[in-house]
């Protein structure tokens, strides 16, 4: 009798989740693509953004530009790298005097928002930039269920098959959120309008132990090769100019 | 081996995580100082990445059964007898001082607070004369409606872009600025205000609260007798969670539309209105098929006015059909082209600049087009087309297509700034450093406290370094 009801319970779930099931997939393009595409031959590249406390971000942020740039080119772009783009905004800035106020330290936003048209601009006029892209190492929470964490798009597997699989003939399941860091890209045009935005999930930041998750040191991040250009891979892919063939991996 | 496929994006997934970076911000630190701003990574957009030392996660496991039937049965034949009435009166139709119920009353006061929100955050377009106007045409599709109920209809224009309108269920309208740059006149204006003036007087709120609130209970009693016969923990435990939620949720109705029958409820009481008002109904028909029509050559897919309501085509279909059906001579009614054109003249501007910010150019330029057309002596009006032809990217004939309007605005305005400004940009990248020069120069004599003056002063005291164009 329970088996049949639980049978029932699961079918009807089963019948409102497929009656749900439209979402329509991700796209990553703001405007429409062939306009992107027309518009869009050399990109700039702003440095790329890293969390706050990472111990080694010089390191993470070189490993990474170098990992976009060469996507990016093998996508048919040229790029400017953000070696030539900060000096532009750095000198900006200290035409600007600062963008935050001395005495509340808060950003001023119009002269921010100024400073940051003209920067576009700049990198149009000195490099032929059409588009500048803006990259941040961010951290989510990735769902965890049946021994796998999911987040940005992507998947880690954190215990083994068998281990799951001896969890669930014991009756017992695990699920919860895991921190992971997520590649975000943004690519706008000259006049400030983003054009593309999209993610890729690099790794997760725990690893199971008994009875939940511990922190991996930092020693361990960021460092697993596959893993950093499945997440770039993720992110810009969908970039690939149509008259050019898709980049390998 | 990492099993790259396991890699492979998920894009239901993406939809799902949000996008922190939706500001767009060059380096951004609370400390000002170059060296942390690029120490800390230089966020290049307002968001500012969480600290990678974290607890590590939530874990949760479960497993065993916990029986817990009587509780559940128990739930579900106390939410039998929750259901509520969505029979109500319209507001105005017992001529009497109108009460709302309690639950309604609860939706008001949301929409109070809505309101105050909107206006806290700058997205109310000030224009005291066009909202007079809409309030006008509004007043006349009630014909007094509303007079000894103690209650009103106020219409405001909200900066967005994009084809919306809207009703909160306490009688505060919403019109999109990108709604209003779009319909062609009064009467086309006169069918939207009628039908979101109708989900206010017929009390579609609350009575789409009621309806959902009688849904999910109706599905949570199934769950919890069928969770409570199977002993299921989990199955049915979401009851508490969907009643509380059951508030929440007619911010998001009145917002993205009603259900099927109300949106249709509405449609057919706003043609009668503007029937009654003497407009000419057939521009019902003609503002959706002209949107639509608009939508299709765009390519564009917009999220609301349209998205979730019953669909475009069956809307026009029945609108058709309503007029067919009525006897009555419906020839010469009032369109109001011309006082609706200039009503909404100063708003195109604003929402073709908003078009802009979003990359929607042709849907500026149109705008813009537009508004020249009623105003050819704007200098604003011209400004915006230079910055329609610059921001398109298309070369050389856009580019001296920008100069031209620029030009003309500041014919039209020798004191305005900004155009003097945009001219001296697109010559500093053209390599023309002598125009560029003196139109940089007079753009600081008409703006001597412009907030980007020191970065002008630094383009004035050396030429740009002009990248060779690029290899075919």
């Amino acid at each position: 009798m329970h088996r049949r009801i639980s049978v029932t319970v699961s079918l009807l779930s089963t019948s409102v989740a497929l009656g749900c099931a439209t979402t329509p997939p991700y796209e990553p393009y703001q405007v429409p693509r062939e306009q992107f595409h027309a518009k869009v031959r050399t990109i700039g590249v702003a440095e790329l953004a890293v969390p706050s406390d990472l111990e080694n971000p010089d390191a993470v942020k070189q490993r990474f530009e170098a990992m976009i740039i060469q996507r990016l080119e093998s996508q048919g772009f040229r790029t400017v790298p953000s070696e030539k783009v900060m000096p532009v905004w750095d000198e900006m800035e200290a035409q600007m005097g600062g963008m935050f106020n001395p005495m509340t330290g808060e950003l001023d936003q119009k002269k921010f928002d100024t400073a940051r048209l003209h920067l576009l601009q700049e990198i149009a006029t000195q490099f032929g930039a059409d588009a500048l892209l803006h990259t941040t190492i961010g951290v989510v929470d990735a769902k965890f269920e049946s021994g796998t964490a999911h987040w940005c798009g992507s998947s880690q597997r954190m215990q083994s098959v068998g281990s799951t699989l001896l969890d669930g003939l014991g009756g017992m399941t695990s699920a919860g959120t895991i921190k992971a860091t997520c590649l975000f890209v943004v690519i706008e045009d000259m006049s400030g309008v983003d054009l593309y935005k999209d993610m890729g999930g690099i790794e997760v930041l725990g690893r199971l132990v008994i009875g939940g998750f511990e922190p991996r040191p930092q020693t361990e991040l960021f460092i697993d090769v596959e893993r950093n250009h499945a997440a770039v891979a993720s992110a810009l892919d969908a970039l690939a100019r149509p008259d050019v063939a898709a980049a390998p991996r | 081996m990492l099993d790259l496929r396991t890699l492979q994006p998920r894009p239901d997934e993406k939809k799902l995580q949000s996008h922190p970076a939706d500001g767009r911000a060059l380096p951004r630190s609370r400390s000002g100082s170059k060296a942390r701003s690029r120490a800390a990574g230089s966020a290049l957009r307002r968001a500012v990445p969480a600290g990678i030392v974290d607890e590590g996660g939530r874990l949760y496991r479960s497993g065993g059964f916990v029986r817990r039937r009587a509780v559940f049965v128990l739930l579900g034949l106390a939410a039998l007898i929750a259901c509520a009435s969505t029979d109500l009166p319209p507001i105005g139709q017992t001529g009497r001082d109108f009460r709302p119920e309690t639950d309604e009353q609860k939706l008001w006061l949301q929409a109070e607070a809505i309101e105050r929100a909107l206006e806290n955050e700058g997205v109310i377009y000030d224009d005291p004369a066009l909202e007079g106007y809409l309030n006008r045409v509004s007043e006349r599709l009630l014909a007094g409606q509303l007079a000894e109920t103690g209650t009103k209809v106020r219409v405001r224009v909200v900066k967005n872009p994009f084809l919306n309108a809207f009703a909160l269920p306490n009688g505060a309208l919403f019109l999109h600025s990108g709604m209003l740059s779009r319909m062609g006149n009064e009467a086309q204006l006169a069918a939207v205000l009628g039908h979101e003036i109708a989900h206010f007087t017929h009390r579609h709120a609350v009575r789409e609260m009621r309806l959902t609130k009688n849904r999910i209970v109706a599905a949570s009693v199934t769950a919890a007798l069928l969770a409570g016969l199977a002993g299921d923990p989990q199955a049915g435990a979401s009851f508490a969670e969907l009643s509380q939620s059951v508030l929440a949720l007619w911010t998001a109705l009145t917002v993205t539309g009603y259900s099927r029958e109300l949106e249709a409820e509405a449609d057919q009481l706003g043609l009668e209105a503007m029937i009654a008002a003497g407009y000419d109904p057939n521009e019902a028909t003609e503002v959706f098929q002209q949107l639509k029509q608009e939508l299709d050559e765009m390519g564009v897919e917009e999220p609301y006015y349209f998205g979730s309501h019953p669909r475009l085509d069956e809307r026009i279909e029945k609108h058709r059909r309503l007029l067919a059906e009525r006897k009555a001579p419906l020839a010469d009614r009032y369109r109001g082209a011309e006082a609706y054109g200039d009503s909404i003249s100063a708003v195109l501007l604003e929402n073709a600049a908003l078009d802009l910010s979003i990359g929607r150019i042709e849907t500026a330029r149109a705008s813009v087009i537009r508004h020249l057309a009623g105003n050819p002596e704007s200098a604003r009006g011209h400004f915006m087309l230079g910055e329609c032809h610059r921001r398109s990217g298309r070369g050389e004939p856009e580019t001296a297509a920008a100069v031209t309007a620029y030009r003309e605005a500041i014919r039209l305005d020798p004191e305005y700034a900004e155009p003097h400004r945009a001219l001296g940009m697109i010559y500093r990248g053209g390599d023309r450093a002598d125009e560029a020069r003196a139109e940089f120069a007079r753009y600081l004599e008409l703006a001597p406290n412009a907030v980007d003056r020191p970065i002008i002063e630094g383009y004035l005291a050396r030429p740009a370094h002009v990248a060779a164009p690029p290899p075919p």
